[in-house]
């Protein structure tokens, strides 16, 4: 082997040695020092464009970002959503720990619950209260997550403010907790009124057939006292029926536009000659608008119930019960504390006293039907949830705030009436006999011959019939045959209203009275635009029959 | 008197920076503050550290106050594996310079190690000419011995230890920094090593001016050398502290270093590196042994410039036959005045060795430059003769 033989080769590499080859060629180092700086110029820019685009990012986001060493807790980095949520200023915030920026009494249930994040799993805290600068506390749902960087361990946390979300979920709980009762008073009053409308027409007949009877042996010693009673006691259970069925909300009323101050006013003169002098009464009469389609009596029966109310809650009779009134016009915003109201304006009491108040794990239940406090005997339970049914029927609200030992405050919204107050005329007591033919129609048999006996009593010419048919039937034959119609509203096949249609289409002139019960679902508009001329509530007392038959066929 | 060149081809002359004079040395901590060194690698062996002249070195870096790690895990011929252990420590200690201090062996050492620290690669990588992709850290070589001019020449000679065979990185980047050459260093030198070194630094001037890449500028250093050589070598070893005929030794070889870095050498040390590859033998005493019988075989190639070296020393002979023998003679005188009295057989070379000898030596580089492009067969011949 002889490798240099080749004179090529020989050639070449002697020209190499004597230092004529390409790679002999002296070299500056100058370029390639000039390229290595480019490269670490670029490399600088591009870091300091690649911290700007993660400053940007890191300050673009609505989460308060805080990173610290996982070791000792200490703040790194915080964005500036962290700042302004924190109020602390940048600088600042860097000497704190990430448990400063929570409240002394959290700080070690969250310091334990970052240790289990350290392990790696990651983990949503939520409703974590944080303190800020100021000592205001927010809450935060906080996210976690770990970094290594530069051989250090890092946990980045991303606190999102969830405070405002906090309260109006809150909020929400509270409006769906009202609605909830509100539809428990609902269904409670459906069915109280369901059996007061069963035990109302029983009522009907125990006191018409009484009435009857005391007109028949008015000079009899012996009957007539007794009979006396047995009316007076029905005369009580009527009026609790009436009672319960206020708590519906479908019962009958006299609404029409009242200026309720002054119907208050009344109600507190009355209260005031009850109430014992060491109990003081305030009654503020400010100048605002009070008129409000109401029946008064009801509003009546709320005063005294809440008077009644304030009088027990004061054992030694000694304290203040304080009425106030004012406007309120409820919107958007105030709907969240009403939810059961509708936007508008408002006509507000304030009926409070200074007794022994509510406790607060009940009074959630004060307006339940037969919730009491009271011994037994002492009350029905029902005073309250009569006011709420009240209420209720005269689209207005109830609430009621207390504290126990200070006293209780119930606050009333009842929606102001918009249109035109006017007088009306209260109706004579007096019972006047009078003439003509009237037909008395009602498929419960007794029922029906009450009534006709109580106007045979009143000296008028009756036709009872048990049958919406029947009746129809009878007039066609003979229309000219009566004067009067007195129907029944709910009955098989045909209801009185349709019967009322029928004989009015024969006899447009013919006047019709309606009875209704607490169940039936008519509105008078609707019945007036057939044409029907009087309504009668049930149970149908002597005088009221006697006063709206006498003012229908006088005015023929 | 002087040979006539042919400037047509272009030619190169490459030689570091270097001071040279007495006491020179002292300055080293001046060049390593200018290339900034704040951990110096100390590259040296056994023998300098026991001659003292390590400390001096270290001395003036404790004034400077520059930390330093000394690295003198070395032999003579130095090995490749002992070039990547100076590397790791290079590394590991994080030095940025490196100071050479002593003969060819830890200056050689010193420029393998600094390639292969910036470059990333083995030693071995960089065998040929012009293969060292980037420069190396800041070298400072301090000779102290006169005869391998490792501080000047831009060769580095490894021993591949697998192969038996001594590699030549040849490039512009073991080029030292900055040399230090003070003849001082040189008086604590043995006879022996003295008569070797000096005898190699003969054979640089030699194999450089009949090398077919001499210049006009390299003769003049060639010369030059080996008048001085002649002149003084011997005297050097009779006076051993005499510092005349140390700094005129001195000169001779960095003369020589100067020659043979920029032309090259020829088949004596082809066939040296064979010898001290293979059989790890002393460079020194290889080269003297085998430049008689080199002169020989090369006399006809490069007649008009080995008259040019005999009229130098002193031979008055006209006839080339003559010329070429009285050479040899006073060749062979000096060799002998100075102790070199042995042959290769004597160093423990076998006759079998012979055709694998030739076979490592026909193939390095040094090969190309001779006068005569020699077969492998007249190496062996000459290897014979040398026995
Ligand atoms: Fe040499």
């Amino acid at each position: 082997m002889k490798k240099h033989s080749d004179t090529k080769s020989v050639d070449e590499l002697r020209n190499k040695i004597i230092g004529l080859g390409d790679k002999s060629a002296r070299k500056s180092y100058y370029p390639q020092l000039q390229a290595r700086i480019n490269e670490l110029e670029i490399a600088k820019k591009k870091a300091e464009e690649s911290e700007n685009r993660f400053k940007i990012l890191l300050n673009s986001t609505s989460d308060g970002i805080f990173i610290y060493y996982s070791e000792n807790g200490k703040l790194y980095l915080a964005n500036e959503t962290a700042c302004r949520m924190t109020g602390y200023c940048h600088g600042d915030i860097e000497n704190l720990s990430i448990s400063d920026i929570h409240p002394l009494t959290y700080r070690e249930k969250i310091l334990k619950d970052f240790e289990i994040m350290k392990n790696g799993e990651l983990r949503l805290l939520r409703n974590v209260p944080v303190k800020k600068h100021d000592g205001t506390i927010i809450y935060c749902e906080i996210n976690a997550s770990s970094l290594k960087m530069d051989d250090q361990d890092f946990i980045i946390l991303a606190y999102r403010d969830v405070t405002e979300i906090r309260e109006s979920e809150l909020r929400q709980r509270e409006i769906e907790k009202k609605l909830n009762e509100a539809q428990k008073l609902e269904s409670i009053g459906i069915m109280a009124g369901g059996v007061a409308h069963d035990f109302n027409n029983i009522l009907s007949v125990i006191m018409g057939l009484t009435e009857i009877l005391l007109q028949q042996n008015s000079r009899d010693e012996k009957i007539s006292p007794k009979l006396k009673k047995i009316f007076e006691a029905s005369t009580r259970a009527r009026d609790l029926i009436k009672q319960l069925m206020t708590i519906s909300y479908h019962g009958n009323d006299e609404k029409k536009p009242s200026h309720l101050i002054s119907v208050i006013n009344e109600s507190v003169a009355m209260m005031r000659a009850t109430t014992p002098s060491s109990i003081k009464i305030i009654n503020e009469n400010p100048l605002c608008h009070d008129l409000v389609m109401a029946d008064e009596t009801q509003i009546n029966q709320i005063l005294i119930n809440l008077f009644n109310n304030s009088v027990y809650a004061m054992p030694d009779r000694k304290g203040e019960i304080k009425i106030a009134y004012s406007n309120e016009y409820i919107d958007e915003s105030s709907l969240k504390y009403y939810p059961l109201l509708m936007k508008g304006q408002y006509f507000t009491i304030e009926f409070s006293d200074n007794g022994t108040g509510i406790k607060q794990e009940i009074i959630d239940r004060v307006f339940d039907p037969f919730y009491t406090t009271k011994p037994k005997g002492e009350g029905t339970g029902l005073g309250l949830s009569i006011i709420h049914g009240i209420i209720k029927k005269h689209d207005g609200n109830i609430s009621v705030e207390s504290e126990a030992g200070k006293g209780t405050k119930f606050i009333i919204h009842l929606p102001i009436y918009e249109g035109e107050y006017m007088e009306t005329k209260s109706d004579s007591t007096q019972i006047n006999k009078g003439q003509g033919r009237i037909m008395v129609v009602d498929d419960e048999e007794t029922l029906a011959e009450v009534n006709g006996e109580m106007l045979k009593l009143l000296d008028y010419d009756v036709t009872v019939i048990t049958s919406s048919t029947d009746a129809l039937n009878a007039f066609k034959e003979k229309p000219e045959n009566f004067d009067l119609i007195i129907t029944d509203m709910t009955m098989p096949e045909l209801n009185g209203l349709d019967l009322a249609r029928e004989i009015l289409g024969i006899r447009p002139e013919i006047p019709v009275i309606l009875c209704t019960g607490f169940s039936d679902q008519i509105t008078k508009e609707s019945a007036m635009t057939v044409g029907v001329r009087e309504f009668l509530n049930k149970p149908v007392t002597l005088k009221n029959l006697a006063a709206t038959v006498e003012h229908i066929l006088s005015s023929e | 008197m002087y040979p006539i060149h042919n400037y047509s081809e272009p030619r190169k002359f490459l030689v570091p920076e270097f001071i040279i004079g007495n006491d020179c040395y002292e300055m080293v901590d001046i060049y390593v503050e200018t290339f900034l060194g704040r951990r110096v690698m100390i590259v040296t062996d056994p023998g300098v550290i026991e001659a003292g002249w390590a400390d001096e070195v270290i001395k003036r870096l404790k004034i400077a106050g520059v930390e330093y790690t000394i690295f003198s895990d070395l032999t003579p011929n130095p090995k490749d594996y002992e070039v990547m252990k100076g590397v790791e420590i290079f590394n590991s200690e994080g030095c940025d310079m490196i100071i050479a201090v002593g003969g060819g062996s830890p200056m050689d050492c010193a420029k393998g190690i600094g390639i292969s620290s910036t470059n990333m690669m083995h030693v071995l990588e960089f065998e040929g000419v012009d293969q060292v992709p980037q420069p190396a850290p800041p070298l400072i070589c301090i000779p102290t011995t006169a005869g391998t001019a490792a501080d000047i020449s831009q060769f580095a000679i490894i021993t591949d230890s697998d192969r038996k065979v001594k590699i030549a990185i040849v490039s512009k980047t073991v080029i030292p920094d900055i040399s230090l050459i003070s003849a001082k260093t040189t008086t604590t030198m043995s006879d022996e090593l003295t008569a070797a070194t000096g005898i190699d630094a003969l054979v640089h001037a030699f194999e450089a001016y009949v090398s077919n890449a001499s210049s006009p500028i390299t003769d003049l250093n060639a010369i030059r050398a080996i008048d001085l050589v002649f002149k003084n070598l011997l005297k050097a070893i009779e006076n051993p502290l005499d510092l005349t005929y140390r700094n005129n030794m001195m000169l001779a070889s960095t003369l020589a270093g100067m020659a043979f870095s920029n032309a090259s050498l020829g088949i004596v040390h082809a066939m040296a590196h064979s010898l001290g590859g293979f059989m790890d033998l002393p460079h020194g005493e290889c080269n003297a042994l085998l430049l008689e019988n080199a002169v020989e075989f090369n006399y006809e190639s490069s007649a008009e410039k080995y008259n040019i070296i005999g009229r130098t020393i002193g031979i008055r002979s006209e006839k080339n036959d003559e010329i070429k023998h009285e050479l040899i003679d006073r060749i062979r005188d000096l060799r002998k005045s100075v102790g070199i009295t042995q042959r290769l057989s004597d160093m423990g070379v076998k006759k079998d060795d012979i055709g694998k000898l030739a076979g490592f030596a026909i193939e390095d580089p040094c090969v190309v430059t001779n006068p005569v492009m020699p077969e492998i067969s007249d190496l062996e011949k000459i290897y014979e003769k040398t026995l």
